[in-house]
């Protein structure tokens, strides 16, 4: 049975396993962050619309507070390293962090500002190419009544 | 018919799916009847410094081919690395972003792009060779996309010269200085309809290119006991062919599998590496990953009949050989979903799985792991794929008619083979 099964349904039964995991916990939040940020990417690849692309790259980056996986390859001391590494980061945090989350907030209050505008350039290209296409249309309809009978080729110009 | 193939460098032993390609394919045509011979520089390969003339000017006879050798010109090695760390550090998104704005927009300006071109592999010699035979010689088929020797041997070669780019989505072919070199080719060789698609949006060349793929050897033989019995591997194991460095995402691989071997403890599957250059294997997993370094082609044909599956987790491909070669074995693939290429094939097959993150790759190990019935189906549905489209006579068959057209005076046409 399994022989049949294509590469989009063998893919399904990968991504449910992997959902059915991320219930369980066997991934970590880390790994369903990083996750996110690669079907964002994903995605961003496939937008056409410069502005929009711009934009969901910024909301990618925006919050830089997050700290990255802190980890070590090294077999006897890499839990030794990873606690000195995470008491550093974590003192380097407590300074820092008032300044930080007011640069976070102001950068996702920017974002949403030029996303609003972003929606708003989108809507005016379709309303734009919309009165192109009315535009040609009557243009189009001007020219066929001009080349159609004496009498009506001057109505199509109104 | 009277051919030239150009090229970086040139020999036998070289690695390199771009090299591989020209040699075969310039012994196909030459069995065909053309009369071809090979331009290249003096240097060694890839790996060796550029400047080095590692063998003797002049021409050689080579397999049955005239290599005409050419000395290498000193580089201005600072400005090139100050340029290229330029680009490598630009973000792909970001670079991707900046041409949907215009086909000319480019992360470095028209200065740097000159010096990045001009300070790579160059000969003045093999260019001036190139000038002053332009009217002997039929055509001359530059491969690949961004090198001196392509871009001002192009120059040098007029409206005879043909490209055979193997274009990746990489930083360095977002250069806009490419964009007039893809344009004014009489024809341009793609692997991959993703190459092609990417071509026309980085250059916006429409009318000049063929989308032929790339013979591949099919008829090999692969003895995966033996594999394992020279080698001294037990057991499972998923196999990486190819130059190991950061722009094949080895490195990214060989993180993945550490975690899926911390996840997995019990799993007995192992990751065996192949291929030139030098890797990281965390001391935690010396026995569980595998370097073997570069092999020579019967061992590796053996590889791909012994392996689970083989990862192809490059970003950057236009085709990939390998995939191809391990499908030709009957060994399924699984490749980064963000190569438009390598999953591309994977679909068209049905020969292989794909992933975007680690959970994706961890579970596509497991499913491949435990099901041998769906893992041998993928394998040869992907055999089927490639014997059927990309044997050699195939694909010689066509690129001799596209070049005979080209001859005529045709431009490229779009229409796939």
């Amino acid at each position: 049975m399994e022989e049949k099964l294509s590469v989009d349904e063998i893919m399904e039964a990968v991504r449910k396993n992997v959902r059915r995991k991320k219930a369980q916990g066997v991934y970590s939040d880390d790994d369903i962050r990083e996750v996110a940020c690669a079907r964002l990417q994903s995605g961003a690849a496939e937008d056409t619309d410069e502005v929009v692309r711009q934009v969901r790259l910024l909301r990618r980056d925006y919050d830089f507070t997050s700290a990255a996986r802190i980890t070590s390859h090294r077999p006897v001391w890499g839990a030794v390293i990873v606690a000195v590494k995470k008491l550093g980061v974590s003192a380097a945090g407590l300074l820092a962090k008032p300044m930080l989350e007011r640069q976070v907030s102001f950068n996702f209050h920017l974002i949403d500002a030029i996303e609003l505008l972003a929606g708003e350039v989108k809507a005016l290209k379709a309303e734009n190419a919309r009165l192109k296409e009315l535009v040609s249309g009557g243009v189009a309809a001007d020219k066929g009544a001009a080349n159609g009978a004496g009498e009506n080729s001057g109505q199509g110009r109104r | 018919m009277r051919l030239a193939f150009v090229i970086p460098w040139y020999g036998p032993g070289i690695p390199g799916g771009a090299e591989s390609e020209c040699r075969k394919t310039a012994l196909q045509l030459k069995a065909r009847g053309f009369d071809v011979e090979i331009l290249t520089t003096c240097v060694r390969d890839f790996q060796s410094d550029w400047e080095v003339n590692h063998y003797a000017e002049g021409a050689e006879t080579v397999e049955g081919l005239t290599v005409r050798r050419f000395r290498a010109r000193k580089r201005d090695k600072a400005s090139f690395d100050a340029i290229n760390g330029r680009l490598m550090r630009t973000g792909m998104e970001r670079l991707r972003a900046l041409r949907t704005v215009s086909h000319s927009a480019s992360p470095l300006s028209p200065d740097e792009e000159e010096t990045y071109i001009r300070e790579s592999v160059n000969s003045p010699g093999l260019n001036g060779h190139i000038g002053a035979n332009a009217s002997s010689c039929d055509l001359f088929i530059f491969i690949p996309y961004m090198f001196g020797t392509t871009y001002y041997g192009s120059l040098a070669a007029g409206e005879k010269a043909v490209l055979i780019p193997c274009l990746h989505d990489e930083s360095y072919a977002y250069m806009s200085i490419y964009g007039g070199m893809f344009r004014r080719a009489r024809g341009v060789v793609y692997h991959s309809a993703s190459e092609m698609t990417l071509a026309e949006r980085l250059y916006g060349c429409k009318d000049n290119g063929v989308l032929l793929g790339e013979g591949v050897d099919t008829a090999f033989e692969s003895d995966g006991q033996r594999f394992m019995e020279r080698h001294r591997i037990r057991g499972p194991f998923i196999l990486y062919a190819g130059r190991k460095d950061e722009s094949k995402n080895t490195h990214l691989l060989i993180e993945y599998f550490c975690r899926f071997r911390g996840d997995n403890p019990e799993s007995p599957l192992k990751l065996v590496l192949m291929g030139p250059g030098p890797v990281e294997i965390p001391g935690k997993h010396k026995k569980d990953i595998i370097d073997l370094g570069f092999l020579p082609a019967e061992d590796k044909f053996d590889a791909y009949g012994a392996a689970m599956c083989l990862c192809q987790p490059s970003l950057n491909e236009s085709f990939s050989l390998v995939m191809m070669e391990a499908w030709a074995a009957g060994t399924p693939a699984l490749v980064h979903a963000g190569c438009d290429v390598t999953r591309g094939f994977c679909v068209e097959s049905g020969g292989g799985l794909y992933f975007s993150d680690y959970p994706e790759f961890a579970e596509c190990l497991l499913y491949l792991f435990e099901n041998e019935g769906a893992r041998k189906a993928l394998g040869e549905r992907g055999s089927d794929f490639v014997k059927g489209r990309y044997s050699w006579d195939s694909i010689t068959e066509k690129l001799a008619a596209v070049l005979r057209g080209w001859n005529e005076g045709d431009r490229g046409t779009s229409a796939p083979f």
